[in-house]
């Protein structure tokens, strides 16, 4: 897949996750796992991303006598969520023109 | 690799970073190692899946400009030479036994890297469109590689500074660059050690070499504990030098215009012959003395002379 599309698929299953509740890096990658394949690193700048642009924000919590850290959805975050689902219409439309064009069989 | 290691390691692969970015990462990947432990992984388990160092790298920085990684067996190798400019340039020692390096390209600035069959490693930044994008606009050129080095290095860039650390070198050093500091720091060199900026200063410490030569201009030069089996030659014009702890085996030349020459000389006074001159200033140095089997020539225009001699 095109990384560039990737990074942008991954950012809004990121919120999407977090819309759930608040949850920290390695619980993230587990829950977004299944649907695409990410790694530490390539989540790394996409929470950056994600917090500069202030669709989430962080705060630190101790646990096991550790610092870690938690993400959080804003309402910025939130709106981005929709946002998406409705760009992604014409995708899909388009999606289903050229799927229909290459006739059902061939996919 | 345990979880300390990974993250030194990492730490030294992001130094270029600002700070806030390096701690930042560092507390995450932690983080990751921690989590991956308490969900039942062993500690080398739990680095392992990490991935490499390289890709992580790769990976994690910011994709405006793209790290690029080369990466070449030392014994393979004979010499190197880096041709950059406007950035800094650094030589650092790596683990293993392998060179390396690290250097983003964009859209203006792409490297030509070339091995010849000899073993000559020769690195070329090219920018598309010639202009004046300020100095340090383009993020360091590492070079990296094993603490001992049989072949020879140049380092060449210019409106950037240039820094070496920790790295033996059989054979020559040479470190050249126009409007940027130089910083040369426990580095030993068998050859001949030639240091060249302009309009910046620089900075020796614990650098031993056959022959040192450092030249600027507008610029102070300080060298800390160094060191030449045969000669040192420090020269600016607009500048100060310091000097501590300096020896030489057969000579020691020292030469500026418009400031002060001071410091402490490793050695017995007796064993040099020396000639020294200030114009307009006070020296603790005799003008003309014979008798020595070594050269000490010290000179300035306007400026004190005041160098000590430790034995």
């Amino acid at each position: 897949m095109d990384p560039q599309l990737k990074r942008g698929l991954i950012e809004v299953c990121v919120l999407k996750v977090l819309s759930a509740g608040a949850s920290y890096g390695y619980k993230i990658i587990k829950d977004i796992s299944p649907i695409v394949e990410i790694s530490e690193s390539t989540l790394y700048p996409i929470l950056r991303r994600l917090e500069n642009s202030g669709l989430l924000d962080v705060y630190t919590r101790e646990h096991n006598g550790r610092l870690r850290k938690y993400y959080r959805i804003t309402d910025a975050g939130t709106g981005r969520i929709a946002e998406f689902l409705d760009e992604w219409k014409t995708v899909m439309n388009v999606y289903n023109f050229i799927r229909g064009g290459m006739g059902n069989d061939k996919i | 690799m345990t979880k300390s290691e990974f993250l030194a390691q990492l730490r030294r692969r992001i130094s270029n970073q600002p700070p806030e970015e390096i701690e930042r990462s560092i507390s995450y990947f932690s983080e990751i190692i921690d989590d991956r432990m308490e969900d039942g992984m062993d500690e080398q388990e739990a680095v392992s899946s990490l991935g490499s160092i390289d890709t992580i790298v790769r990976e994690m920085l910011p994709n405006d400009s793209e790290l690029k990684l080369g990466s070449y067996p030392a014994r393979e190798v004979s010499s190197v030479r880096i041709r950059d400019i406007n950035c800094a340039v650094i030589l650092e020692c790596s683990d293993g036994d392998v060179i390396s390096l690290d250097y983003y390209e964009n859209k203006h600035k792409k490297y030509e890297i070339f091995l010849s069959p000899e073993g000559e490693l020769s690195v070329r930044s090219k920018y598309s469109k010639m202009r004046f994008f300020g100095f340090n606009a383009f993020r360091p050129f590492v070079l990296r590689m094993p603490r001992s080095y049989r072949g020879k290095i140049s380092l060449e860039t210019g409106n950037g500074p240039i820094r070496a650390k920790d790295v033996n070198i059989e054979g020559s050093f040479s470190v050249k660059t126009s409007n940027g500091v130089i910083d040369i720091i426990d580095v030993s060199i068998e050859g001949m050690a030639e240091i060249r900026t302009s309009n910046a200063r620089i900075y020796l410490e614990n650098l031993t070499a056959s022959h040192i030569r450092a030249k600027t201009m507008n610029g102070r030069i300080d060298a800390i504990s160094t060191r030449a089996k045969n000669t040192v030659s420090l020269q600016t014009m607009n500048g100060r030098i310091h000097v501590e702890r300096l020896y030489a085996e057969k000579g020691i030349s020292l030469v500026t215009s418009n400031a002060g020459i001071h410091g402490t000389i490793d050695d017995n006074i007796r064993t040099f012959s020396i000639k020294s001159r200030t114009m307009n200033g006070n020296s603790t140095l005799p003008s003309n003395m014979d008798g020595g089997t070594k050269d000490l020539s010290v000179h300035t225009m306007n400026g004190n002379i005041d160098l000590h001699f430790l034995k």
